[in-house]
């Protein structure tokens, strides 16, 4: 046995014997600090959500008008009331068509508010005793979806009510450790993947209150979607008991098939397709990807957009680096009826210091992404929502609890007046 | 009782599973914190912020038989980051007896602590998280890669050296003359 082998076989009992300590008293500290927090829903864990950077200096935020907005509450709520009753009455959008923007609703605290507009006043959309979470308003704007909990042990229900908060329903099912759920484009059911006895399944909860139809697939089912245009088909990102993949079934549960996307097999391919968003010919799909990166000195995601037919056949897959030097590249979306995408940048690691910030660039070669002056140093990442006409976005600091309101025509951005744990967005509403 | 089922209740909120998971792995886990931290205090710092985050981000963990990995990584980054933190401001050595008895046989030197203490205090943070993820908690270099965000191959060379630092420690002190206690048990 040479030096080093000598070494290595009794470095575990050297270490242990370096480290001796006592049993931790600290540990029921840590376990009742524990007990009296709520854990984090596991939908909003969203890879969504994600990081970047910018190079240049944090846009400075314009302090907001308080005292005029407070001498305009009175208005404002009249305005609202003008608003909803406008709302209520005009037509419906088409499900991933050209959309105006209506309410801005975000959680807090477990309630639910909502807003004429970012700078309108707040008030309580759904509120109670119980945890109530954000979801989002169907395709056409008419119903809010948004799920319940009674404490942190409780599965969560899920239900919907009008824009204003009223006639609100609660629909079949308990829903525990729910990965992904989304509005079908007709608005008559809710695809939510979730877990079953341990297994994550994909189910299809009718918006009418009756009976969910749970899929028993042969594959894991997470981070589900409904394929633009016409929702026939569903998305979600599932495991075969040894890799992970993009699948797409039908509506009724026949014609799974997985999309032959070529892995890297890093990391047991945990991190080959993530946050797929489809654009809304449904004909795209931007996901991320972990690679060999920075000439191989490092492993990091990067923006991948595949084509795909309509039948399913996968045509392309490109793989997109916008900065070679950064360290991950992901979390990508279109903006509304362009070819330009918002992505996250992430530099650093928890050893220097993580930098996430939101960038936009046109998806042709050679462009120089843009930065939104966006910034997060507390490593937790950055979500973001565009509104349904593309003119803002809305983008939430997860770390620094800090929310920011993004004019996306002159890129200036300002502090959003309210702060949401739980993310944020906009009803769709018929363009006038 | 079975791992995996007390995780799957845990990331359902089941306090009393997390609480069997966190106290069945806080003395390892805070072992290893020492060791990466060379401090008792921001250990139990590091350790703490890590089975909170733990707690609180748990319905996220995908896969129920990683949970080890995972809490593992949450607590090497809990070290890393206050490690960086702590740059700023002054080094605190932690206050150990001083044992160095005279050294007489080489193959006895090889599972001396004093001298791996000394190698591992003289890296920097992150080389003794790679030392303590892969000898202490016995990770495969592949997950210690995927835990730090790091090639295997850096992984790889960084242990290379620190076993490299141990053996010509270990070689220098067994180089050094042998000297002989003087009365009353001091050392020249």
């Amino acid at each position: 046995m040479t030096f080093e082998q000598r070494l290595e076989r009794d470095l575990p009992l050297i270490l242990d014997d370096i480290a001796m300590g006592t049993y931790p008293d600290y540990i029921d500290g840590v376990l009742a600090t524990t007990a009296t927090r709520r854990q984090r829903p596991r939908w909003t864990f969203p890879e969504r959500w994600l990081p970047v950077e910018l190079a240049s200096a944090r846009v400075p935020m314009a302090r907001l008008p308080w005292r005029q907005l407070a001498v305009l509450a009175i208005l404002a709520a009249l305005l609202a009331t003008m608003v909803a009753v406008y709302v209520g009455s005009q037509r419906q959008p088409q499900p991933f068509g050209p959309a105006a923007n209506g309410l801005v609703v975000y959680s807090d605290s477990g309630d639910i508010f909502v807003r004429d507009a970012v700078d309108r006043p707040q008030r309580l959309l759904i509120g109670g005793p119980d945890t109530e979470l954000i979801v989002g308003f169907s395709r056409q704007g008419d119903r809010f979806l948004f799920a319940r909990q009674a404490d942190d042990r409780a599965p969560m229900t899920l239900g919907i009510s009008r824009p204003d908060g009223t006639g609100v329903q609660m629909l079949a099912g308990e829903y525990r450790l729910i990965s992904g759920i989304d509005w079908s484009p007709a608005g008559d059911a809710i695809a939510v993947t979730h877990s079953v006895k341990g297994k994550d399944t994909l189910s299809i909860v009718p918006s009418d209150g009756s009976p969910a139809t749970d899929f028993d697939l042969d594959v894991t089912a997470t981070e589900v979607a409904w394929r633009p245009p016409d929702g026939t088909q569903l998305s979600f990102l599932g495991k075969d008991g040894r890799d992970w993949g993009l699948y797409l079934i039908a509506r009724d549960g026949s014609g799974l098939q997985r999309l032959p996307i070529a892995s890297d097999k890093l990391f047991e391919t945990e991190y080959d397709v993530r946050n797929h968003r489809w654009s809304g010919d449904g004909r795209r799909v931007l996901y991320d990807q972990i690679h060999d990166v920075q000439a191989g000195n490092h492993s990091g995601l990067r923006v991948h957009l595949a084509e795909i037919s309509p039948d399913g056949t996968l045509v392309s897959d490109t793989r997109y680096e916008f900065e070679d030097w950064a360290d991950d590249e992901l979390n990508a979306s279109f903006l509304r009826g362009t070819d330009r995408i918002v992505y996250q940048r992430r530099r650093g690691n928890e050893e220097v210091g993580i930098t996430d910030t939101l960038k936009i660039v046109p998806l042709v070669d050679g462009a120089e992404p843009i930065d939104l002056g966006i910034e997060s140093t507390a490593g937790q990442g950055v979500g973001y929502e565009i509104s349904p006409d593309g003119t803002q976005l809305i983008s939430i600091l997860w770390g620094e609890k800090q929310t920011y309101v993004t004019d996306l025509e002159t890129y200036e951005t300002t502090v959003a007046p309210f702060v949401s744990d739980e993310g944020a967005t906009w009803q769709r509403v018929a363009i006038p | 009782m079975d791992q995996r089922w007390l995780v799957e209740r845990a990331r359902e909120g089941d306090h009393d599973a997390f609480s069997e998971l966190a106290r069945a792995a806080v003395v390892r886990l805070d072992r290893a914190a020492r060791l990466i931290l060379r401090d008792p205090e921001l250990a139990r710092d590091a350790v703490q912020d890590g089975l909170i985050r733990a707690w609180r981000d748990l319905p996220g963990l995908r896969e129920p038989d990683r949970f080890d990995a995972w809490l593992h990584r949450l607590i090497v980054n809990a070290c890393l980051d206050l490690a960086r933190r702590r740059r700023r401001r002054p080094i605190e050595v932690e206050l150990t007896p001083i044992h160095h008895p005279a050294i007489t046989d080489v193959s006895a030197t090889v599972a001396r602590r004093d001298l791996v203490e000394d190698v591992l205090r003289a890296l920097d943070p992150d080389g003794r998280a790679i030392v303590v993820l892969h000898y202490y908690l016995g990770m495969p270099m592949t997950d210690v890669a995927a835990t730090l965000r790091i090639p295997v191959g850096t992984v790889k060379s960084r242990l290379h050296r620190a076993l490299g630092q141990m053996r010509v420690a270990i070689s220098d002190a067994a180089d050094e003359p042998q000297r002989e206690p003087m009365a009353g048990g001091q050392l020249a």
